[in-house]
């Protein structure tokens, strides 16, 4: 009965088999259509098509799919493993953010290595020891060719003073307009605004570095890219504190600064950080306009260079031939003229770097090609010379400085066109 | 480069019959010509294509089995009962109501209902008359296991057709 079944239903699929193939298919498409076919297929080759990974795996073999598979499930195990606490860290930059955040007092330690290009190449290293308390004050020493210096920065006054005891000499600079984020911010307060940024995605890209020992501590490591400027932050996974930073400035002069003994929950004491000038230094007191743009500060450090170049701006921005080289000019000519302490040379580095500084902080995080000088051969107060200009990649408006120092926005199809302009000089 | 206006030229019958025999009419059929030839572009360019006619025919295999899937899904969600002629949305024709057209429909709607794989080498070895090495070259498998698969699908394809069997017995 069950054969009888079987061989009857057999029978059946075949039947069924043979009416499908027996089954009258209708003519051949007309021509019109198979052109049509042809315009399609054809249309559809010509077009970019990228594969995607889910398409890869969709059209791999059964065996690749499961060897794909077999190692998505190692990678899987292996970086819980690696995540699951005990195993290994659970670090997140948001952690590190808020680690930073929580610290009341620190101390750590500064290299900074500048390569400073030229006929011939020379590398400057400082070192300075720094402290932070809570809420934002910094205290830097630095000793340099034996000479120290001590800055003291409060983030709550405004204020900052820079103290060489050898010379008793003080500059001291109020700060004013300062936004709610405060961009002055030191050291201290520079990295925690630079990892909290990273991690909320407001600016530069993270990236992780995976797993080292540093100082023989084990430490997970984060690359942040922010224009030019490269920081690697090595954290503890225990603490979430960091361990290292380093940080490289790829637009000349390179550089690379590197924080190191990191110490948190220090006792320091709060004299360290007073801003009260010692008795018989020479104070200069300056101001310093935080709402000041970039732009408005490097077209005041190009007034400054021409009026001490012979009313010439200077033939480039960095070196020996640009603003720096005119400085260290000026201050041996005001230095032989009125003391190394005198107040006329305090004024000289003070003001100049204040502005230099700001410029070249912005200009350095852009682009390498987004800025452009020329200013070689032209003197201060020529008319509709443009000296200086940036070029936004975005299509948005352009930011030029005349010689006049005057500074217009123009449309990027307005952007100078002078032939011996230099695009972000690296020197 | 692909000369493809030869490709679509020579193999578009092949593909057309293929679709035709599963999904029964020329709107559905269209579609899954273009789908097919589609795919095929997107094959063609990670892998130079060696066998055209084998590629097309699982190509248009595959896609108008989708499409009897698709019908078959839907047919469960509304709930209907299993009209072969509905189930397949074959076009009237004058043999509609002769007994082998109907097998064929009620053959197609069952297709439907196979498991992916099971339906692939069906339709590849019976209606393709591919040998069970070609499917399984075709499908990435191996001829063993597409002996097996097929095997699997006429036990389960017997099983769909008993009922309408069945019933005209009765009737007869």
């Amino acid at each position: 009965m069950e054969n009888h079944e079987d061989v009857h239903q057999d029978d059946l699929l075949e039947r069924a088999v043979d009416a499908v193939l027996r089954d009258p298919t209708p003519d051949e498409l007309p021509p019109d259509q198979v052109a049509q076919l042809v315009a399609i297929v054809r249309h559809a080759a010509d077009q970019p098509y990228p594969i995607t990974l889910i398409e890869r795996i969709k059209n791999m073999k059964l065996r690749t799919k499961i060897a794909v598979a077999a190692a998505v499930l190692v990678a899987f195990v292996g970086l819980m493993s690696w995540l699951v606490p005990g195993g290994g860290v659970a670090l997140a930059l948001a952690d590190v953010a808020e680690a930073l955040n929580n610290v009341h007092s620190a101390t750590w330690k500064t290299t900074q290595v500048v390569e400073v290009k030229g006929p011939q190449t020379r590398t400057i290293t400082t070192s300075v020891s720094s402290m932070f308390l809570a809420p934002s004050h910094e205290r830097t020493e630095r000793t340099v060719e034996g000479e120290k210096s001590i800055d003291i920065y409060d983030g709550e006054k405004h204020k900052s003073i820079c103290l060489v005891p050898a010379a008793k000499t003080a500059v001291v600079i109020n700060l004013k307009n300062l936004p709610p984020t405060n961009p002055f911010g030191k050291t201290f307060q520079g990295l925690r605004e630079l990892v909290a940024n990273a991690q909320s995605g407001k600016a530069g890209k993270v990236e992780r570095l995976g797993v080292q020992t540093i100082d023989g501590r084990r430490a997970e490591g984060f690359r942040i890219r922010v224009g030019d400027v490269e920081a690697k932050v090595w954290a503890d996974p225990k603490t979430s504190l960091p361990i290292r930073i380093e940080k490289i400035f790829s637009a000349a002069p390179e550089s690379r600064l590197v924080m190191t003994d990191f110490q948190t929950g220090v006792d320091l004491d709060e004299s360290l950080f007073s801003l009260d000038v010692p008795a018989g230094y020479t104070v200069y007191t300056t101001e310093m306009d935080a709402s000041k743009k970039p732009m408005a500060c490097l077209a005041d450090a190009l007034k400054w260079a021409a009026e001490h170049n012979d009313g010439m701006f200077p033939p480039a921005l960095r070196g020996e031939q640009g603003i720096g080289g005119i400085m260290q000019r000026a201050d041996r000519t005001l230095a032989k003229k009125n003391g190394n302490n005198s107040l006329e040379v305090l004024k000289l580095h003070t003001d100049v770097p204040v502005n230099l500084g700001r410029a070249f902080g912005f200009l350095l995080a852009l682009p390498p090609d987004a800025w452009h000088y020329a200013g070689k051969d032209v003197k201060l107060g020529t008319p509709n010379r443009p000296i200086f200009w940036l070029k936004p990649k975005n299509g948005a408006q352009c930011l030029v400085i005349y010689a006049d120092l005057s500074i217009k926005e123009v449309s990027p199809e307005e952007a100078p066109k002078v032939p011996q302009s230099e695009g972000s000089p690296k020197q | 480069m692909t000369d493809w206006e030869a490709v679509v030229s020579q193999h578009v019958g092949i593909v057309r019959r293929t679709v035709y025999r599963l999904v029964g009419n020329h709107a559905d059929a269209w579609d899954c010509i273009q789908e097919t030839f589609l795919e095929a572009v997107k094959i063609d360019r990670r892998e130079p294509v060696r066998n055209w006619p084998a590629l097309l025919r699982r190509l248009a295999t595959v896609r108008a089995l989708d499409l009897l899937r698709m019908r078959c899904r839907q047919r469960n969600r509304c709930s209907r009962e299993a009209d072969p002629a509905q189930a397949i949305g074959r076009e009237p024709s004058p043999s509609r109501h002769a007994e082998a057209s109907e097998l064929a429909d009620r053959l197609r709607a069952a297709v439907g209902q196979l498991p992916r794989r099971q339906a692939q080498v069906f339709c590849l070895t019976c209606f393709e008359q591919m040998t069970s090495e070609e499917v399984a070259g075709q499908l990435g498998i191996s001829p063993t296991a597409a002996r097996m698969l097929l095997c699997r699908a006429r036990r389960r394809l017997q099983r769909l057709l008993e009922p309408l069997d069945g019933a005209r017995e009765k009737d007869d």
